[in-house]
């Protein structure tokens, strides 16, 4: 599907004010969505795992917090780029930006004290991702609230049939990635843990 | 790390990051584009291809390196369930 998409984006109109460059949307979209979803997923999975302890909750935490990473990274590098043409500045310090950026530090964050924090890292890991997950209500709503020249959130649902098209297609190839990202993400803890069950019965 | 290095550097396009970033203002007039300064005739194609390479070699080497240290592991296990194997009598 990842392949394909850039046949259906080539045959989409171009808008009327942005013209080529706005087809940076398809792919800049669907990932900042994916990297709001995988901070929910990274933060409910967090949960889950400080209240029953379940180490399989602990996995899906820690690669759902490596995909915000990666997703937001995605939607930080292109939103940029469209910004350049459209607004005619590659950053401003709006209020969708700024939170944005905030999150996608925090899943960061997530990580290093996941690597070099040591005995107790997973559960202080746990808590940090909390604030990740409570920004995303803020980073979606803060277009429509907020005087911003980011573009509000009642673009999507008024795509006109030719756009709407290969922006769903690549929403939904963008979902798949991020399911599929997270099973191998998850499987690599699984075997870890095997790998560490394997040492332990050679001693 | 390496990755949040790698995605940092490529964050800054080539076409240079440290230009001051000036508050959009509100238009009172329509210009014609090739009445803009030349650094304003900035091509879309210049920007819509590095975004679209930049997620395609993003993705592809998360992949990449998710896939190499799954086989990292799985080599070490198959490794230490073979010596497992040996030392059963």
């Amino acid at each position: 599907m990842f392949a394909v998409s850039p046949l259906l984006i080539a045959q989409a109109p171009f808008e009327s004010t942005m013209g080529l460059v706005q087809k940076i949307s398809y792919y800049h979209m669907p990932a900042a969505w994916m990297f709001l979803v995988a901070a929910i997923v990274c933060g409910v999975a967090s949960i889950r795992f400080l209240f029953t302890g379940s180490i399989r909750h602990d996995r899906v935490a820690w690669g759902a917090a490596e995909l915000v990473v990666l997703f937001g990274a995605l939607a930080l590098v292109t939103g940029p780029l469209w910004a350049r043409k459209a607004w005619g500045v590659w950053w401003v310090w709006d209020v969708r930006l700024t939170s944005s950026l905030m999150g996608w530090m925090v899943a960061v964050a997530y990580l290093l004290v996941r690597k070099y924090g040591g005995p107790g890292s997973d559960k202080l890991a746990a808590g940090l991702s909390l604030f990740g997950m409570a920004n995303v209500p803020f980073i979606y709503i803060s277009v429509n609230y907020w005087r911003t020249i980011h573009p509000k959130t009642t673009v999507i649902p008024k795509l006109p049939l030719e756009m709407g098209v290969p922006f769903w297609f690549c929403t939904a190839t963008f979902l798949l990635l991020f399911v599929l990202l997270l099973r191998m993400r998850v499987r690599l803890e699984e075997q870890r843990a095997r790998l560490d069950a394997l040492y332990l019965a050679l001693d | 790390m390496m990755l949040c290095v790698l995605l940092a550097g490529a964050a800054f396009p080539a076409a240079g990051w440290g230009q001051p970033s000036a508050p959009p203002e509100q238009l009172d007039e329509f210009v014609p584009i090739d009445q803009l300064p030349q650094a304003e005739q900035i091509p879309a194609a210049n920007l819509l291809v590095p975004a679209y390479s930049f997620v395609w070699l993003a993705v592809f080497a998360y992949v990449v390196s998710v896939s190499r240290r799954l086989g990292t592991v799985e080599r070490e296990m198959e490794r230490l369930e073979r010596d497992l194997t040996r030392e059963k009598p």
